[in-house]
């Protein structure tokens, strides 16, 4: 081989060498201008290695719509509507173009607010397979919010035929009828949708409404009961969409997803998720606590305390991570461990009140007041418009039996809050102490309208209308004594002191009649009372008749005994 | 060193081939970057009202010339704080602030109005009892009433109803005196409603739309008829714009105007505005609401939209542009172009990042084609914006209001003023 022919041949192998690498790795950059996204970089490293794999298999197999379809999926998994639009555009002129493809592109359009394209892409999912029921309940939304009844009821129906949360169904059925004004023929669809799912709180919320514009109150109060236990963001399970969750890799968006399936029940679901945001985001203290917070509800574990901390080290001024981490130590029975990471706490995010306030509870069950005093007091400083500190402080100031100042804080958080219940009837009490029947009223009022299971509140109730008849009786108010006490009884009917001086006012007013019945039933609902007894033989002695007196008198003597 | 000048020389062939999309994609953004920032200059960020600490809630305000000096006022609902607060320009520049009404349990929306016809402005506030999600019925309707100058009476006209977000105050039946408009947020149930007026501070409720998710009911002659007609914005998980044409006498004639399927699709304010100045008001709407999860953020279909008015009670929605956890939307010449611009803010975007914009505005070319230009980055977390020329030399300046719920507590604000 001459000199010459060896060089020759060396640079035709180099060109060919160039060519054979050029054709192996394929050309992406045409890809990237069509489908490619902006600030790649600005994602995770997993993520951006995904991109680059999924752009270069789209890249070197073009024909295929295979690679396509990842590209798409992997999109709109992380939530970029945008392109993964353009992808699904390019999958449609496939000729074995699916019909999920057409529903996640309906679903994209629905998502921007864009309806008719939504109803296109609908459209086409269902023509290309009208099994998916959700295509059906979709399209049924759109004609709803577009005011076209008569299709928005006929998608409705067809996804009740084969989709499987008919409670759905039933609930679109149910507002196009509110639409058209047909009360009647929504409540029956809206209980048909309760039957199926007691949960849905949207039906709860709708039935309300048709028994408010119907005037019936009773079921208006049972449905509005019924309600509390409904659950918000309770949406139909969608197989289609929850096979992009693999895809998905932007660690806010696996936190949402996370978040939907823990309010839809399906917590460790949710966890893995989680753990895929933490592990693609290590750094990130707000996705280690709800990480945390979610173990803690699901499977209450060491990894739960580990994690908190983790979240702390990654973020020392993170409030709710302070708080939770030393209420999981206090929870655990590690009270010394508690009040020391509490210590830290106000140390490294001491701007935030309530960590304040969490550490004078600690301080107070370990006895050291002067030091929760503090704690509560430096709480109520730095934000006194916070209804929890103010209530924190009242509720220590009691307990100390520093009432006057108690009750000044108590007043600030009926003030602050319209939801707190204690703090009424505490000022309800205080009130009927001062003699200010009216605003004890008020404060009674206000506590029952927020919880009227809250303890003590009926014996409250009834001491209010007995204090203040009582005072109406000295006043020598006969008709407004006697009205308090009969309000009294209304809400206990075996209040004994109640039974006894309503009786008083009676014979007061000559009304015998009353009296004995009132008197009897003292007797009869407190037969170990020598009180009753002595009050009927005081009915009958003022009624003239002295032996049934006497007979009375003797029974009450016999108690006594 | 052949073998090795080969592969070498191959991916120099390669790299020839395809440039790196990287610098492709730098390119493009920075030059993006460069001609959107320049907008972040436009407007010169400037504190007022009181001296703050902490985390201020700041749930809406509304710009007034409250004791009709001749300079425009703010006033302001503060959430956390339950009271209403004057900021008074007393002389041209200087801001003073006063307390104009407290014990008002969750303030959302303030605005003045002659309520009683007696000459000066009295004060409109919804009050929602608590700010955060709520079942209870601890709404109330209050009024300020302005007894003598500059005293305001606290009046209550409805209490214990589902929590209230907004009134707005007009002749809704023509017969002289000033009716309200109510939204109620509720919870699981809410209302838009509105309030007769039948003397002697004593109103009565009318029931328009039986939904929850209530935020906004502004008034406006939609169908021009002479009779005022509202508009009402239902978020939760309706998502819906109403518009109820008033057909004289307190009768009101309600249908959906546009509802969005997403039911997350954050549905955060309405505002009345002739957009494209035919004579028709136009509804501005913003979705940006993002309060729903753990982690409380932004969603790709965040946005700013209008529904044109196209009579007889027909309005024809289009996406102006996308702006994160969008709300507040308002109409401003802000190029000085001669149309409307529009405005709004950002109560939830990735606070975390640097560029997130926490106010923009969506520049129009003239045919309704917008673009939209940032106008500030910080502070954040702001839910509620408003225009006007505040110092009378002849340019809008905006007052913005921030409202630091979540984290990150940094770049706080609690009202700012921007100056042109």
């Amino acid at each position: 081989m001459s000199r010459s022919y060896s060089k020759g041949l060396i640079a035709v192998l180099s060109i060919m060498g160039a060519l054979i690498l050029c054709s192996c790795a394929p050309n992406v950059q045409p890809v990237k201008e069509q489908y490619g996204i902006q600030n790649a970089d600005s994602y995770n490293q997993t993520f951006q290695e995904e991109y680059e794999s999924l752009i270069k298999a789209v890249a070197k197999r073009p024909n295929d719509s295979e690679p396509l379809e990842a590209l798409a999926y992997f999109y709109h998994a992380n939530l970029l509507l945008k392109e993964s639009q353009t992808v699904y555009a390019s999958l449609f002129a496939f000729p074995d173009s699916k019909a999920k493809w057409h529903y996640y592109a309906g679903r994209i359009a629905l998502d921007l607010g864009d309806q008719e394209r939504a109803l296109e892409h609908l459209n086409e999912a269902v023509a290309r397979d009208d099994r998916y029921g959700l295509s059906h309940f979709y399209l049924g939304e759109v004609f709803l919010k577009l005011g076209e009844l008569e299709k928005a009821e006929s998608s409705y129906r067809s996804y009740l035929e084969i989709g499987t949360e008919k409670a759905y169904g039933f609930i679109g059925l149910g507002r196009v009828e509110i639409a058209r004004k047909q009360w009647s023929q929504a409540e029956g669809l809206l209980l048909n949708s309760l039957r199926e799912d007691s949960k849905i709180v949207s039906a709860y919320s709708l039935l309300t409404n048709i028994y408010r514009r119907m005037g019936r109150e009773d079921q208006l109060k049972r449905v509005e009961r019924a309600a509390l236990n409904g659950e918000r963001y309770h949406q139909p399970r969608d197989e289609w969409m929850e096979e992009l969750y693999p895809f998905c890799l932007e660690p806010y968006r696996l936190s949402v997803i996370a978040s939907i399936l823990e309010a839809s029940g399906r917590e460790r679901e949710g966890i893995e998720f989680l753990q895929k945001a933490v592990s693609l985001s290590p750094e990130n203290s707000r996705l280690v606590f709800q990480l945390a917070e979610m173990l803690k509800k699901s499977d209450p574990s060491e990894e739960v305390t580990e994690l908190l901390l983790r979240a702390i080290e990654l973020d020392s001024t993170y409030e709710s991570a302070h708080y939770a981490y030393v209420s999981e130590l206090d929870s655990n029975g590690e009270s010394e461990a508690a009040l020391a990471a509490s210590q830290r706490a106000v140390e490294l995010a001491g701007e935030a009140s309530g960590l304040w306030r969490q550490r004078g509870v600690l301080l107070e069950k370990a006895r050291e007041l002067s030091g929760a005093e503090l704690a509560f007091r430096k709480a109520v400083e730095m934000e006194p418009t916070e209804s929890k500190n103010q209530s924190a402080l009242a509720n220590f100031l009691w307990a100390k039996n520093e009432k006057a100042e108690a009750i000044v804080h108590y007043k600030e958080v009926r003030k602050l809050s319209p939801i707190e219940p204690k703090c009424r009837a505490i000022l309800a009490a205080h009130y009927l102490e001062q003699k200010d029947f009216d605003e004890a009223r008020k404060c009674i009022d206000e506590a029952v309208a927020i919880d009227p299971q809250l303890d003590g509140l009926t014996e409250l109730n009834v001491q209010h209308h007995l204090l203040e008849g009582s005072a109406k009786l000295l006043e020598g108010d006969l008709e407004a004594a006697a009205l308090s006490f009969e309000s009294g009884l209304k809400i206990d009917p075996k209040h004994l002191d109640t039974m006894v001086r309503l009786v008083a006012v009676y014979l007061e007013q000559d009304e015998l009649e009353s009296a004995r019945a009132t008197a009897r039933a003292a007797v009869k609902q407190h037969p170990r009372a020598a009180i009753a007894y002595r009050v009927m033989a005081g009915v009958e002695m003022k009624a003239g008749n002295a032996q049934e007196a006497q007979t009375w008198m003797e029974r009450a003597r016999k108690l006594q005994k | 060193m052949r073998t090795l000048i080969l592969p070498v020389l191959s991916l120099l062939f390669l790299a020839a081939c395809s440039p790196d999309p990287q610098s492709v994609s730098n390119k493009k953004s920075s030059s993006q970057k460069s001609s959107n920032d320049s907008s972040l200059s436009l407007f010169t960020p400037e504190p007022i009202g009181r001296e703050f600490s902490g985390r201020p809630w700041i749930t809406d305000l509304a710009i007034v010339d409250l004791d009709k000096d001749g300079l425009l006022d703010v006033l302001i609902c503060e959430g956390k704080e339950n009271r209403v607060a004057w900021v008074r320009q007393s002389s041209l520049g200087v801001y003073e602030e006063q307390v104009v009404g407290d014990s008002i349990q969750g303030p959302a929306h303030v605005e003045a109005a002659d309520i009683d016809l007696d000459g000066d402005l009295d004060i409109l506030v919804a009050s929602m009892g608590v700010i955060f999600p709520n079942n209870q019925r601890i709404g109330s309707v209050i009024v300020l009433e302005q007894t003598d100058a500059l005293t305001f009476e606290k009046r209550v006209l409805a209490e214990g109803v589902d929590r209230v977000t907004d009134v707005q105050a007009a002749d809704l039946d023509l017969d002289g005196d000033m009716d309200l408009s109510i939204a109620k947020f509720g919870y699981d149930q809410g209302e838009i409603s509105w309030m007769e007026n039948l003397g002697n501070w004593e109103f009565k409720d009318e029931s328009l739309l039986d939904l929850s998710g209530g935020i906004h009911a502004p008034v406006a002659d939609f169908d021009s008829d002479g009779l005022p007609d509202i508009a009402a914005l239902v978020s939760q998980e309706w998502e819906e714009i109403h518009v109820f044409r008033n057909q004289g006498e307190g009768t009101f004639d309600g249908r959906s105007v546009y509802g969005s399927a997403n039911e997350d699709y954050g549905s955060s304010g309405i505002a009345i505005e002739d957009l494209n100045r035919d004579g028709l008001p136009d509804i501005l709407y913003s979705n940006g609401d993002a309060f729903d999860y753990a982690m409380p953020g932004p969603r790709p279909w965040h946005g700013v939209q209008w529904l044109e008015n196209r009579k007889n009670g027909y309005f024809k929605f289009h996406r102006i542009g996308e702006l994160a956890g969008a709300y507040s939307p308002i109409a401003v010449d802000i190029d000085e172009d001669g149309d409307l611009d529009v405005v709004a803010v950002s109560g939830f975007n990735f606070w975390d990042r640097p560029n997130s914009v926490s106010m923009a505005y969506f520049e129009n070319d003239g045919a309704f084609r917008f673009t939209m230009k940032p106008l500030a980055r910080t502070p954040t977390h702001l839910i509620v914006v408003e225009a006007a020329d505040m110092d009378q030399d002849g340019k809008v300046e905006l007052v913005t209001g921030s409202f630091h719920a979540y984290p990150p507590y940094e770049k706080i604000a609690r009202l700012t003023l921007w100056d042109r």
